[in-house]
């Protein structure tokens, strides 16, 4: 066992475990102490020199939630009384679920048709779509603005949801998963008598799972996580109709003073709550991978 | 097509509906046929040229040829899985050139097996009947039957992945089975299994395609799968049918140098000589006689031969593709084309020196040429002898023996029941297989002899055989 490669390899494992170790705090550390830092009290910021962890029990406090979930003088201009903040999440997850769900339905039917149906000038559509997606979305916002405008989406949950369905780049890597699904299979299904929508979907879904899966996820998160589309489709004035992240941007706009860092940190958390949720359903599939086997090569 | 029948539209439409919207031709008596199909990819590339078969009900056909000869495209053609570019193709006497192919009543078995991954092995084998809304007994109770047929009974619940290559093969055999097709398609079944389980997996082949009663077209490039198992063997290079025959007739009467070479293991000598007379004499100045009637056949074919392309290059315009089909037959196969260029002199040539291939007409004019500078009285020729025709002078066994010739072997491999004999002669190394109680040894020399009746003589410009038509005269 002492002989010089094998020490080699442990070391150089080793070193591997360090670096990972090493990004990976660096990635958690600041969620880890923004968790924490939700549940503490806004005074225990302000000691000298600070610390990483509330500096004692009594600092824990669940202020920043009953704030968040109570005090309606956070949101401006307030004048109901009830809490709009599980419309927002309602709202959320309607835009997010809706819009992913959509997003992969239409994503994954193009990326299908791009791979396994001959229909002409395939190739070329196909780089005009490539091309689109380094457009900055900047760019493309007023007029999609005025698209869901005409469409009479504006000032509208569909707003935030339709324009979602035209995610190239989940085409880009659905049709890339796609590619490496053998074209016997599609052959043979045909063969068989399947019609292109049941090879899509008995054959070709369940094989592209975890592409699927990661998409969804992507699609999901950017949804999520959207906050200037959000502003722009729904506007200020209906609170009922605003997002959760437009909400909680709402909240941590208007709580620039020390005193509401805690309350900042709780939106926060509420906000990465459902999205963490979603990558442990998800996460057991992305990892699972799809097994090849049924194929010899 | 060629009955052209004049009808209304009407009438058409009711005869279509009649036949259940195919056209169904009568007149057609064999079970599978194909006419002039040919196979031009979009890129210009002809894969398939003038492809002509008929095979009967039950028949078992194999095609046969070397990597990218065209034959899995052909099948594939046959499938419907590629489009047919131009010619005619019938199965059970209906038109099926557009027939999309879940209505070609075909199932396909493929080199990869296609088993579905995420699916048990009942279900990969039921997907099929599954798909054309079979009722739930009838489909239970084929696919028991298919896999009590090939021995899967224990093994319906595990996925694809928990199984063995041969036991892959199985399930997509099975596959194919419980459609109850009229015809299958299988390219290259056996390619991915080992040598043991190929030859298992060839007989229980044959089992279940006698069992089905269905035609079956099989690919393939291994010759010893084609000659063991089919009925009607067809060869192809380059996109061309070379021969199609039963096994036996294809390995006894090689119709060109391809069919001759590639048939066969180790496959035959094929010698360069001169026919002098109704002598061929061959490098180094042994000769031996092939009759007075043998050359004169040969003289007469070859120049019939040269008369037709005579005929042909006249009118290069009307012939064009008379001429462009011939040259492309005759073309050397591609990869003695690619060996005769030297790596390096690839390597070095400079950008447009890159030799341009002849065109048809430059090709076959080249070939004429080459027949007119021929001197008068002297053809070369090339024979070629299978390495079992050879006898030690001692013990011949066949019908006519040549002149003993002698040579001491460069290498004697034992195969048991034979000896493989490595010989230089005639400026070649030549093959003999010898079943003989005396142990060749190499270096020791050895008097060798062959069968005269069962030589073969090839045009060495076009390849073609020349022993077919004077069989009867022999």
């Amino acid at each position: 066992m002492k002989n010089g490669l094998f020490r080699g390899k442990r070391a150089a494992k080793a070193l591997a475990f360090v670096a990972l170790l090493l990004v990976s705090a660096l990635m958690l550390l600041p969620i880890v102490w923004g968790v924490f830092g939700s549940f503490r009290d806004y005074n225990d910021f302000s000691l000298y020199p600070g610390s990483f962890f509330p500096s004692d029990f009594d600092a824990f406090t669940l202020d920043g939630y009953i704030a968040l979930f109570s005090k309606t003088e956070y949101i401006p201009n307030a004048a109901n009384d009830w809490y709009p903040i599980w419309n927002w999440l309602l709202n959320s997850l309607i835009v997010s679920l809706r819009g992913s769900l959509l997003y992969l339905l239409v994503a994954s039917l193009a990326a299908y048709a791009f791979v396994f149906l001959d229909f002409k000038y395939s190739d070329k559509i196909f780089v005009f779509l490539i091309a689109t997606m380094t457009i900055p979305g900047v760019i493309s916002t007023a007029p999609q603005l005025l698209n869901m405008n005409l469409l009479g989406f504006y000032k509208n949950l569909m707003g935030l949801i339709a324009p979602s369905m035209g995610g190239v780049y989940g085409v880009f890597l659905i049709r890339q998963f796609f590619l490496g699904i053998p074209k016997d299979l599609i052959e043979n299904a045909r063969m068989d008598g399947a019609s292109n929508f049941k090879i899509y979907w008995k054959i070709v879904l369940p094989l592209g799972k975890s592409a699927l899966f990661v998409q969804g996820l992507f699609g999901f998160m950017g949804a999520w996580n959207d906050v200037q589309w959000a502003q722009l489709i729904v506007g200020s004035a209906d609170r009922s109709l605003w997002t959760l992240a437009y909400g909680l941007k709402v909240i941590s706009d208007n709580s620039e003073a020390y005193e509401s860092i805690t309350l900042s940190l709780a939106s926060a958390v509420i906000a990465m709550i459902p999205i963490f949720i979603v990558y442990l359903v998800a996460q057991r599939s992305i990892i699972e991978g799809v097994a090849h086997a049924g194929v010899k090569r | 097509m060629e009955n052209e029948v004049k009808m209304s539209p009407k009438e058409a439409r009711a005869k279509l509906a009649e036949t259940g919207n195919r056209l169904v031709d009568e007149s057609i008596g064999s079970f599978l046929s194909l006419r002039h199909v040919e196979k031009v990819y979009p890129n210009g590339i002809k894969a398939v040229t003038d492809f002509n078969l008929e095979a009967n009900k039950g028949e078992f056909v194999a095609l046969l040829g070397p990597s990218g000869c065209g034959k899995s495209t052909t099948l594939r053609m046959i499938a419907g899985l590629e489009e047919i570019s131009s010619g005619e193709l019938y199965i059970n006497k209906t038109y099926s050139n557009y027939l999309p192919s879940k209505e070609r009543d075909i199932a396909m078995v493929f080199q990869t097996y296609a088993l579905y991954p995420q699916m048990s092995v009942y279900d990969n084998i039921g997907f099929g009947l599954k798909m054309r809304h079979m009722k739930k007994e009838e489909i239970e109770e084929r696919v028991h039957k298919a896999a009590e047929i090939l021995d899967l009974g224990h093994l319906l619940d595990r996925r694809p992945k928990e199984l063995s290559g041969g036991q892959m093969q199985r399930v997509a055999l099975g596959r194919a089975l419980v459609r109850q097709a009229g015809l299958f398609l299988m390219d290259e079944p056996l390619s991915n299994l080992d040598a043991k389980l190929r030859v298992q997996m060839r007989s229980e082949i044959i089992k279940i395609h006698k069992a089905a009663g269905a035609t079956t077209v099989y690919v393939t490039h291994d010759q010893t799968e084609a000659m063991t198992m089919a009925d009607k063997v067809v060869v192809m290079n380059r996109g061309y049918v070379q021969q199609i025959g039963s096994p036996m007739y294809v390995y006894e009467h090689p119709a060109n140098l391809f069919v001759a070479s590639f048939i066969g293991s180790p496959s035959m000598n094929i010698l360069d000589g001169v026919l002098k007379g109704e002598r061929v004499i061959l490098e180094g100045g042994f000769s031996f006689p092939i009759g007075v009637k043998r050359a004169a056949n040969y003289r007469a074919l070859l120049e019939s031969f040269r008369k037709k392309l005579e005929d042909l290059l006249k009118d290069p315009e009307g012939n064009a593709k008379a001429i462009a089909d011939l040259a492309g037959s005759l073309k050397p196969s591609q990869k003695q084309e690619k060996k005769a260029q030297s790596f390096l002199s690839k390597f070095f040539k400079k950008k447009g020196e890159e030799e341009k291939e002849p065109t048809p007409y430059e090709a076959l004019s080249a070939l004429h040429e080459e027949y007119a500078s021929l001197k008068e009285g002297e053809l070369p020729i090339k024979v070629g002898i299978r390495p079992e025709d050879f006898y030690p002078e001692d013990d011949f066994r066949g019908f006519k023996a040549s002149p003993v010739f002698r040579g001491s072997p460069d290498l004697v491999e034992l195969l048991g029941h034979e000896f493989i004999v490595h010989l230089p002669s005639f400026g070649t190394m030549i093959e003999l297989r010898i079943t003989s109680h005396e142990v060749p040894v190499s270096g020791k020399s050895l008097g060798i002899c062959f069968d005269l009746s069962k030589i073969h003589l090839f045009d060495p410009y076009s390849g073609m055989s020349l022993m077919d038509k004077e069989k009867e005269n022999l």
